[in-house]
C-alpha cells in the first residue's frame, strides 16, 4: 500500500458554523494503481485531495484520522518535511489548466523550479535539459521552442500537458490529479487522460484521479470510490462496479452517463433533487430525500459501511438482504 | 516593444499639447490684467500700456499662444515680471529641492508601502493587519500640510531634534553638482554636510509621503489578497517551494503589476503635495515658488512650472505603463504581436 | 427557435429583475451599512456635523464667544474653561470659530461634488454611450485635465479667478470633474452590453430614455460611493487652498485659513495649529469611513478582504 487513508476527517470554518466537508473516510491506494475518486461537487472529493496535499485554505483543517504515505502519517509532518515530499514523491495537477500556471514566467522556469526545489546539486543547464526532456514525453511538439512560451501563449490542453509535466518532473510515486479534465473539450480530455494512462506505465507511478465524470472512470481506474456528502458510499473493483452497482447514488450516477448507442428516445436520467446543506445535514442517510428506494430507516438512522460481496457499500438495502425484493 | 514605445510617445504630443492650451487659457485668458498688480495700483496709465507691450500682452491673443508654444518648445518661458530673469533660470534653480524630495518621497512611501501591504495581506486579520488598516485611513484622512505642522511641532518645537525649515545649513551648502544635496555630498565625500542634509529631509518626506505611502499599502493588500487566491499559488505550493518563496516569487510578482500603476499614479499626487509640503517647510523647491508667484500675479512662472510639472507627471507615466508592460507578459506579447 | 424563445424568456426575466432591483438593492444596502460599527459611527458624526453647521447659522447665540470678535488683549490664551481650545492671533475663540467652519467645510465640500459629478455624468454618459468621436473628444479633454496633478490645477484656477471661497468651489469642482467622467463612462460601457438594455433598445426606446431609465440607475450605486470619497478630497483640497491663502477673505472662519493665518506662531502657541487640523481630519475620516462602508455594502466581495 501507498496511501492510506484512515479515518480522514476535515472542516472548514465558515460564516453560519463548521462544514465537515470529509467524514472519516478511509481508502487506500495501491502500488501502480490508478484509483478514482467520484462524486458531484460538494462530495468531499477535492478536498481530500487537497487534505493530502496540505492545501487547505485558511479555514480549513483536518481535525482527524491519519494519512499514511509509505506508512508515515503526512499530517504529523513538519512544513519542511511536506515541502520536501511535496513535488517530489507526491504531486498534483488540478482542474483549471488555464489559472494553473503562473502567467508571467516562461513554462520553462516553473518546470525547472520544480527540478531544482527537489534536486539542490542540479545545475541550471541539467534542470533545463530535463524541463525540455519531459515536454517531450507529454507530446509537446518542438519542446525547445515551445519551453520559452508564457502560459497565455498555449492553449488549454497544451498548458495540462505543461502541468503534467511538471508534476512528473521529479518521478513521483503518486500523481493526484484533480478534475484534470474538466476544464477541456471532450476530444482533448481522451487525450489528456490517454497521457496520463502512458505515464503511469513510463514511471510505474499510482494516480488518485478525482472527477465527477464515471465515463472518464471507466476508461482509466483500475478501483473506484464513490464519495457523497464527505462520505465513501461505495467502492469496488472499476468492472464490478459498473458491472453491478448497488448504492442508489452510484446507480444515479451511471445511469445519468449519456449513451452514444442509446437509440431510446427517453431523456437522460437525472438525479432528482440537491445536495443537502452541510449545515443541515439530514440525520439519517444524507441520500435519503434524492433516493428513489427510501424506506423509513433510511431517514433516522446513518448507514454504516459494510463489505456486501466484493464491493463495500454504506446503505441499509444490503443490511437485512432487502435489496433482493 | 520599441514600436509601442514610439506610439505612447507620440500619443504624448497632443496631450501635452492640450495641456499647453488649458494653462495659457487659464493664466492669459480669463486671469485678470497682471499690470496693476506687478508696477502697483498707482502706476500710471502709459507706464502700464508700456509695460504690457514690453511683454507681448497687446498682441492679438493667438499670436501670443503661438509665440509661448514656439518659445516653450524650445525650453524658453519668457522672463519672470519681477526679477527679469529668464523663468527656466528662475525654475532650474529651484527644480533639483523639489525632484530630491519628491524622489525620497516615492522611494519612501512605495518601499514601506509594498512591505506593509505585503505583511498585511500574508498576516490578514492579525494585529499587523489592523494596525496598517488603521495607518492607512490616517495616512488619507490627515492634510499633508497639517502632519506637516505636527511634525514640527513634535520634532522642532518639543523634542528639537530635527530643523524645521530649509534644505541644509548655508554653512554646509554644496556648491555645483546636480543640486541634489544629498547626491553631491555624498560624492564629495562631505558627510557632515550629508548628514545635514539628510536630517533636514525626514520630515518634509514624511509629511509627503504619508498620503501615497496609505494609497500604496492599501492597494498592495487587496492586489496581495487577490493573487494569493490565484490557482497558479496553490500550483506553487503543491510544488513543495517554500512559503516565503511563493509569496515573494509567485505572489507579489503578479502583485506587482496593479501597484506599479498606483506607484505612477501617486507621483501625480505627490508633485501636487510638493506645493503644500513646501510651504510648510520653506522648502526652497518650484511648489513652494509657484505659490508665491501665484499671489504676485507672475504668470509666466506658474505657465512654466504648471507645464514642467505636467510633463514630468505624463513622461513617468509613460515609463511607468511600459514597466507594467515588461512585468506582464500577456500585455508585451500581444503589443508585438499586433 | 426553442433557443430564441429561451433568450427572449431570459431578456424579459432580467428586464424585471431590473424594475424591481432599486428598491430592494437599497434596502439591503443599508441592512448591510448598519452593520458596520466604523461606518454607523462616521454617519452620526456627520449627522452631528449638519447640525452644528446648521444651528451656528440660524442661531449663532449658542456659541460662547463672537467667532469674529477681535480681541488684542486676549491673543494666545491657553485652551481653558473660558476658551476650550485657546485664542488666536487676533484674541477670537477658536472654538467658535471652528464651529462656524463646520459650515464651510461641509458645503464647500457637497456643493464642489454636486457639480463636479453632475458634470462628470454629463461628460461620462455622452462618452460611453454615443461612443465614436464624442467619447474620443471628451475623453482627451478629461486625459489632459487628469496630467495636471489636481492640486496645482486648482491653484492656477484661483489665480484666475480671484481668492474667494466661492471660486475655490468652482476650482475644486473643475478639477474633478474628470473622476466622475471617467468612473461613469466605464459603468456604461459595461452595463451597456447587459440584455435589458438590449431588450429595451429592441423594444425601440429612445436613447434619453434608455440612458435616464436603464443605464443611470444602475450606474447610481457607483457614483454615490464615488461622491463620499469626493466629498472628503473636496474638503482636503478646500482646506489646501484655504492654507495657501486662497480661500475664504477675511475674517470668514475656515479651517484650512485658520491653519494658514496661525503658521507664523508655531512655536509659541501650538494649540492654535491642533484643533483646527483635527477638524480637517475627523471630518475627512468620517466621509472616508462611510464611504468604505457604502463601497462595502454594495458588493459584498470586496468586503470579504
Amino acid at each position: 500500500m501507498l496511501l492510506e487513508i484512515k479515518n480522514l476527517t476535515t472542516e472548514f470554518k465558515v460564516k453560519h458554523g463548521t462544514v465537515r466537508a470529509v467524514n472519516g473516510i478511509s481508502f487506500h491506494v495501491n502500488e501502480g494503481e490508478i484509483l478514482a475518486i467520484v462524486g458531484e461537487s460538494g462530495s468531499g472529493k477535492s478536498v481530500t485531495s487537497l487534505s493530502i496535499m496540505g492545501l487547505l485554505q485558511e479555514n480549513g483543517k483536518v481535525t482527524g484520522g491519519e494519512i499514511l504515505f509509505k506508512g508515515e502519517d503526512l499530517l504529523k509532518k513538519s512544513e519542511a518535511e511536506m515541502q520536501a515530499i511535496k513535488g517530489d514523491q507526491i504531486s498534483m495537477i488540478f482542474q483549471e489548466p488555464m489559472t494553473s500556471l503562473n502567467p508571467v514566467y516562461r513554462v520553462k522556469d516553473q518546470i525547472m523550479e520544480n527540478i531544482l526545489t527537489h534536486n539542490k546539486n542540479m545545475s541550471k543547464k541539467e534542470a533545463l535539459e530535463r524541463t525540455i526532456e519531459m515536454l517531450r514525453t507529454v507530446g509537446i511538439p518542438s519542446p525547445e521552442e515551445r519551453a520559452n512560451d508564457y502560459p497565455h501563449q498555449m492553449s488549454g490542453g497544451m498548458r495540462q500537458r505543461v502541468m503534467i509535466a511538471m508534476a512528473l518532473s521529479c518521478e513521483p510515486d503518486l500523481l493526484i490529479a484533480d478534475e484534470p479534465t474538466t476544464a477541456l473539450d471532450v476530444t482533448i480530455q481522451a487525450q489528456i487522460l490517454e497521457l496520463l494512462y502512458e505515464m503511469r506505465e513510463k514511471f510505474n507511478m499510482s494516480v488518485m484521479l478525482i472527477t465527477h465524470d464515471l465515463g472518464v472512470v471507466a476508461e482509466a481506474a483500475d478501483r473506484v470510490v464513490v464519495m457523497y456528502c464527505g462520505q465513501i458510499v461505495e467502492s469496488a473493483e472499476v468492472k464490478s462496479l459498473f458491472a453491478k452497482p448497488m448504492h442508489p447514488y452510484t446507480l444515479g450516477l451511471l445511469k445519468s452517463i449519456p449513451r452514444l448507442e442509446d437509440e431510446s428516445k427517453e431523456p437522460l436520467y437525472m438525479i432528482k433533487g440537491m445536495v443537502p446543506n452541510p449545515l443541515h445535514m439530514p440525520p439519517g442517510c444524507p441520500f435519503s430525500d434524492r433516493c428513489d428506494r427510501c424506506m423509513e430507516v433510511c431517514r433516522k438512522k446513518m448507514p454504516e459501511l459494510r463489505p456486501v460481496g466484493d464491493h463495500l457499500v454504506r446503505c441499509f438495502l444490503y443490511e437485512n438482504g432487502e435489496a433482493e425484493k | 516593444m520599441i514600436k509601442y514605445t514610439i506610439k505612447r510617445i507620440l500619443l504624448l504630443i497632443p496631450v501635452l499639447f492640450g495641456v499647453s492650451l488649458v494653462v495659457f487659457l487659464i493664466m492669459r485668458v480669463f486671469s485678470p490684467d497682471p499690470a496693476p498688480v506687478v508696477l502697483g495700483e498707482h502706476a500710471s496709465r502709459e507706464a502700464m500700456q508700456a509695460w504690457r507691450n514690453a511683454h507681448g500682452l497687446n498682441d492679438p491673443i493667438v499670436w501670443q499662444f503661438i509665440d509661448f508654444l514656439k518659445n516653450a518648445l524650445t525650453g524658453n518661458f519668457g522672463t519672470s515680471y519681477y526679477t527679469n530673469q529668464p523663468v527656466m533660470k528662475e525654475i532650474m534653480a529651484r527644480f533639483p529641492a523639489t525632484v530630491e524630495l519628491a524622489i525620497c518621497a516615492i522611494l519612501f512611501a512605495s518601499v514601506f508601502g509594498v512591505l506593509l501591504g505585503v505583511v498585511s495581506a500574508v498576516r490578514k486579520n492579525t494585529a499587523v493587519d489592523y494596525a496598517s488598516t488603521i495607518l492607512a485611513l490616517i495616512g488619507v484622512s490627515m492634510p499633508i500640510f497639517w502632519l506637516g505642522i505636527l511634525l514640527i511641532i513634535l520634532f522642532s518645537g518639543t523634542l528639537h531634534i530635527l530643523p524645521s525649515t530649509g534644505r541644509i545649513q548655508p554653512m554646509l551648502q554644496p556648491v555645483g553638482g546636480t543640486g541634489l544635496y544629498l547626491w553631491d555630498t555624498l560624492t564629495s565625500g562631505d558627510f557632515e554636510a550629508f548628514g545635514d542634509a539628510a536630517r533636514h529631509l525626514i520630515m518634509p518626506t514624511l509629511a509627503l509621503a504619508m498620503y501615497s505611502l496609505a494609497i500604496i499599502t492599501r492597494m498592495t493588500r487587496s492586489s496581495m489578497l487577490d493573487t494569493l487566491n490565484q490557482d497558479y499559488i496553490r500550483t506553487a505550493r503543491s510544488k513543495g517551494i517554500s512559503s516565503h518563496r511563493v509569496v515573494k516569487h509567485h505572489a507579489l510578482r503578479n502583485a506587482m503589476i496593479p501597484i506599479t500603476t498606483v506607484i505612477g499614479l501617486q507621483f501625480g499626487s505627490l508633485l501636487g503635495g510638493a506645493v503644500l509640503t513646501e510651504t510648510v517647510f520653506a522648502w526652497p523647491g518650484i511648489g513652494s515658488y509657484t505659490v508665491q508667484c501665484i499671489q504676485k500675479s507672475d504668470f509666466p512662472v506658474v505657465q512654466a512650472v504648471v507645464l514642467i510639472i505636467a510633463t514630468v507627471y505624463v513622461l513617468i507615466n509613460l515609463i511607468v505603463d511600459l514597466i507594467y508592460a515588461f512585468l506582464d507578459p500577456r500585455i508585451k506579447y500581444s503589443k508585438e504581436e499586433g | 427557435m426553442d433557443k430564441t424563445q429561451d433568450t427572449a424568456a431570459e431578456i424579459s426575466l432580467s428586464t424585471q429583475e431590473f424594475l424591481e432591483k432599486p428598491e430592494s438593492q437599497w434596502k439591503s444596502m443599508w441592512d448591510s451599512l448598519k452593520k458596520n460599527k466604523a461606518a454607523m459611527v462616521s454617519l452620526a458624526f456627520i449627522i452631528i456635523l449638519v447640525l452644528i453647521a446648521v444651528i451656528t447659522a440660524i442661531f449663532p447665540q449658542v456659541l460662547p464667544h463672537d467667532p469674529y470678535e477681535q480681541n488684542m488683549t486676549k491673543t494666545f490664551l491657553f485652551p481653558d474653561g473660558r476658551y476650550w481650545f485657546g485664542t488666536d492671533q487676533l484674541g477670537r475663540d477658536i472654538f467658535s470659530r471652528i464651529m462656524v467652519g463646520t459650515r464651510v467645510s461641509l458645503s464647500v465640500g457637497v456643493i464642489a461634488v454636486a457639480v463636479s459629478m453632475t458634470l462628470g455624468v454629463v461628460f461620462g454618459s455622452l462618452a460611453g454611450y454615443l461612443g465614436g468621436k464624442v467619447d474620443s473628444f471628451i475623453m482627451r479633454i478629461m486625459d489632459i485635465m487628469l496630467s495636471i496633478p489636481s492640486i496645482l490645477l486648482a491653484i492656477a484656477f484661483m489665480a484666475a479667478l480671484g481668492q474667494g471661497i466661492d471660486k475655490a468651489v468652482i476650482a475644486i469642482s473643475l478639477v474633478s470633474i474628470p473622476e466622475y467622467a471617467r468612473i461613469v463612462r466605464g459603468e456604461i460601457l459595461s452595463v451597456k452590453e447587459n440584455d435589458y438594455v438590449q431588450a429595451a433598445k429592441v423594444i425601440g426606446d429612445k436613447d434619453g430614455r434608455i440612458i435616464f431609465r436603464h443605464i443611470l440607475p444602475n450606474v447610481l450605486s457607483s457614483i454615490i460611493v464615488r461622491a463620499t470619497l469626493g466629498i472628503s478630497s473636496a474638503i482636503l483640497d478646500a482646506s489646501a487652498l484655504g492654507f495657501l491663502g486662497l480661500g475664504v477673505q477675511p475674517p470668514a472662519a475656515e479651517w484650512g485659513d485658520m491653519l494658514g493665518r496661525a503658521r507664523n506662531y508655531i512655536f509659541q502657541a501650538p494649540y492654535t495649529l491642533i484643533f483646527p487640523g483635527l477638524a480637517i481630519s475627523l471630518t475627512v475620516l468620517a466621509f472616508n469611513l462611510l464611504g468604505d462602508g457604502l463601497r462595502d455594502a454594495l458588493d459584498p466581495k470586496s468586503r470579504q478582504n
